[in-house]
């Protein structure tokens, strides 16, 4: 099964997902960035921001330890996330998705953090991939 | 744990939705310095290799652009840090 992913300048692979929560009825098309080191999939503050999710509706998860420190997690049930597949959808519906929450006071790293991309990991990727470049495409085959 | 199926429940128009939006963010990403220059600290609205809007204020940026554009599901939207970092992961 391919997924279509798109290559940045540095050879960073984004791969456009529509993503459905529905208890929190949000369906919402957003990016992901590519991340084989990440053992789960993964929205960032940012992205959750935008979607307009309520971390207060959502159950904690365990934290999340990165290379960048630890921070909290959040989690959200029944997902589906949507992929491009050779000009289809294809669905992967998800029992649980998390979502990251730092706490800081520091206002500069708040900013920052805004920035952060969501991740699409190994939990979407499974265990056999094949990730192909021609340095604007990509194709993930999982 | 999760299970995969195709579909096509969906709006015939998601696939193109889903490319455009996918195509605008490594255009933008390819192009952070320039914005984070032009615009630190506020969400940064890209479309065509271009910017379609920018506000410090996500909810603005994206009733403005709503009114201008209509749906705006395939545009690219970021917030630009002005603190420049470094992503490991």
């Amino acid at each position: 099964m391919i997924i279509e992913g798109y290559v940045t300048e540095k050879g960073e692979v984004y791969v456009p997902a529509l993503l459905i929560i529905q208890e929190l009825g949000i369906a919402d098309e957003m990016t992901f960035l590519l991340d084989t080191g990440a053992e789960r999939t993964i929205i960032s503050e940012g992205d959750a921001e935008r979607l307009g999710i309520d971390y207060s509706k959502l159950k904690k998860g365990y934290p999340a330890l990165g290379i960048g420190g630890m921070s909290d997690t959040y989690v959200i049930k029944n997902v589906t996330l949507s992929f491009v597949s050779n000009g289809w959808l294809i669905v992967r519906i998800m029992k649980e998705l998390e979502l990251l929450k730092h706490e800081t006071d520091d206002p500069t790293l708040k900013l920052a953090l805004k920035s952060l991309p969501s991740l699409l990991g190994r939990d979407v990727l499974g265990r056999k991939f094949t990730i192909s470049s021609d340095g604007k495409n990509a194709t993930i085959d999982i | 744990m999760s299970e995969t199926k195709t579909s096509q429940l969906f709006r015939p128009d998601t696939v193109k939705i889903l490319r455009t939006l996918g195509k605008n963010k490594v255009r933008l990403v390819d192009r952070r310095e320039e914005l984070r220059r032009k615009y630190p600290d506020e969400y940064v609205a890209f479309h065509d290799d271009n910017v379609v809007g920018h506000d410090k204020d996500f909810e603005k940026l994206k009733a403005a652009l709503q009114r201008k554009y209509g749906t705006i599901d395939h545009v690219a939207i970021e917030f630009i840090s002005s603190k420049k970092v470094q992503l490991i992961l």
